[in-house]
């Protein structure tokens, strides 16, 4: 996984590419901790470069979805492509998590 | 050589003067009770050396006058740790310690060369023979007992890794053996499929960790036949005993339940909801096939699609599988799907190492070949046959050990 962190706006944009899998999961967790402690009202994570993601990844925008509103952030995933869209589509994720198309 | 007690190789005695200056610790303890041998064709410096380290507080020590002594003790005590001569009569350091590592036995003891020579090029002799390390003369002995010390150390720490090692392995065969229990075995199916006149096939092969894969099969009547397939995400320990969880769970509830696949699920996703820690989930489909009314009713929590073909008109298409995976959410509501399953269909099921092996990016299967490979299988005779058909078809691309757990569940109407 690679990330970029972009801040417009009050909102935290954070540009996931390459695939999101198992192995990631410490670093998700350090991109998502700094997030919140820079403050903010909103959080975006933006997958149109994001090739793939495995269930573990999953499980880590779940893991998002909690902390960040937990912290009073509004979240949000943006822009599925690909396989990312068509896992996301099986588990209904826009049914607990905004999904922007 | 063995007159010459060369006085210049032994040192003015410090080591005699090493005491234990603190109390040992158990595992500094464990050490002092290593067996150590001590080769050298010369009766002063043998003495000397043992000298040291008996001082030291080893109390193991042997000695070996010769290359034909030393193998002979080494095979008799295997010592912990060997102090070796180079230049000796007959067999010399080189040879023996040459023979100690070409015996599977014997082959990791630590040999410690204690030598005059100081070229660089038998030093290097030395290491090439398999030498742990080297002691030059003359012996100074804090230096002798440090360096016993650390290959001392070493050994056991080495040792009780292997052990730990051991240990680890034995109880994952033993673990991996328990999760396949819980899946239906041969002899169940092929009574199942006596009982329902229905050619039933499964596979399941956990990776090299534990997996989180499950199926099952619950026979309701004999023209009613229950079945589950999940998958817990992630894989290893916590993944495996959440398959327990869930095996208990449908041991718990009623079979006949099973016929409202929604609520089934829901009540699956509810318990689990409530277990789970965020992050954690499992996709699952649940349903029944009813061989009098010719259907299939189920429900998915995102699952892999399964595939409905049949082997008269060729005709293969995915159903519907999608919905919010178990753990997202408690209370939710499952879709249940009902679709014909008559005489010549064929029904697969699948856990996504199907469809992500090697990578969920780069997949060796990718969801179309799935679709078009199953089509082609249900050519084949029986159902054994279509899942084999398959499935090498699948191995033939991945060769090597599975990333996941891959679990196939197929039935036929014959």
């Amino acid at each position: 996984m690679k990330h970029e962190v972009n801040v417009a706006d009050n909102e935290v944009v954070v540009r996931l590419s390459e695939a999101l899998t198992f192995s990631d999961h410490g670093e998700f967790r350090d991109v998502l901790k700094n997030v919140i402690s820079n403050g903010g009202k909103k959080c975006v994570f933006e997958l149109s470069q994001l090739a793939s993601v495995d269930s573990a990844g999953l499980g880590m925008f779940m893991i998002a979805n909690e902390e960040l509103q937990k912290n009073s952030w509004d979240f949000a995933l943006r822009s599925p492509r690909g396989q990312v869209k068509q896992l996301l589509d099986l588990a209904k994720i826009g049914d607990v998590v905004v999904v922007e198309m | 050589m063995t007159a010459s007690l060369r006085a210049e190789n032994v040192s003015a005695s410090p080591a005699l003067e090493v005491e234990a200056t603190h109390e040992a610790t158990v595992s500094e303890q464990h050490n002092l009770d290593a067996s150590i041998l001590v080769v050298d064709d010369r009766k002063l410096q043998r003495t000397l050396i043992s000298a040291y380290l008996r001082k030291a507080g080893y109390t193991c020590v042997e000695e070996a006058a010769d290359g034909n002594e030393a193998l002979e003790k080494t095979r008799q005590i295997k010592p912990d740790l060997i102090l070796l001569d180079i230049v000796m009569p007959d067999m010399d350091g080189y040879e023996v310690c040459r023979k100690i590592r070409s015996d599977p036995f014997l082959r990791d003891t630590p040999v410690l060369f204690q030598s005059g020579i100081n070229s660089e090029e038998e030093r290097s002799k030395a290491f090439d023979v398999g030498a742990t390390d080297l002691v030059t003369k003359p012996i100074y002995a804090p230096e002798l007992i440090a360096r016993v010390k650390i290959h001392l150390e070493n050994r056991f720490l080495i040792r009780e890794l292997s052990i730990y090692q051991e240990r680890l392995r034995y109880e994952l065969d033993m673990a991996h053996g328990m999760q396949r229990a819980l899946m239906p075995s041969q002899d169940v199916i092929d009574k199942l499929s006596a009982r329902h006149n229905l050619g039933i096939a499964a596979h399941y092969e956990a990776c090299q960790e534990l997996g989180g894969d499950f199926w099952g099969l619950r026979s309701i009547t004999e023209n009613r036949l229950g079945f589950v397939s999940a998958d817990f995400s992630g894989h290893g320990v916590t993944a495996a005993l959440n398959t327990f969880r869930l095996h208990t769970l449908l041991d718990w509830m009623a079979s006949e339940s099973i016929v409202d696949a929604g609520n089934y699920l829901g009540m699956v996703n509810t318990f689990f909801t409530r277990v789970l820690p965020t992050g954690q989930f499992a996709t699952m489909i649940i349903g029944v096939l009813d061989l009098e009314n010719d259907r299939l009713t189920y429900s998915s929590a995102a699952h892999p699609p399964p595939i409905l073909a049949n082997d008269r008109s060729g005709d293969v298409r995915y159903l519907e599988s999608a919905g919010l995976p178990v753990g997202f959410r408690k209370e939710n509501e499952y879709t249940v799907h009902s679709t014909p399953f008559g005489e010549g269909d064929v029904l697969f099921f699948y856990s996504d190492a199907l469809v992500e092996t090697p990578t969920p990016a780069d997949p060796v299967f990718t969801q179309d070949d799935l679709l078009r490979l199953a089509g082609e299988s249900v050519g084949h005779a029986n159902v054994k046959d279509m899942m084999e058909s398959l499935l090498n078809r699948f191995f033939v691309r991945a060769p090597g050990p599975l990333p996941d757990d891959l679990s196939v569940l197929c039935f036929h109407r014959y």
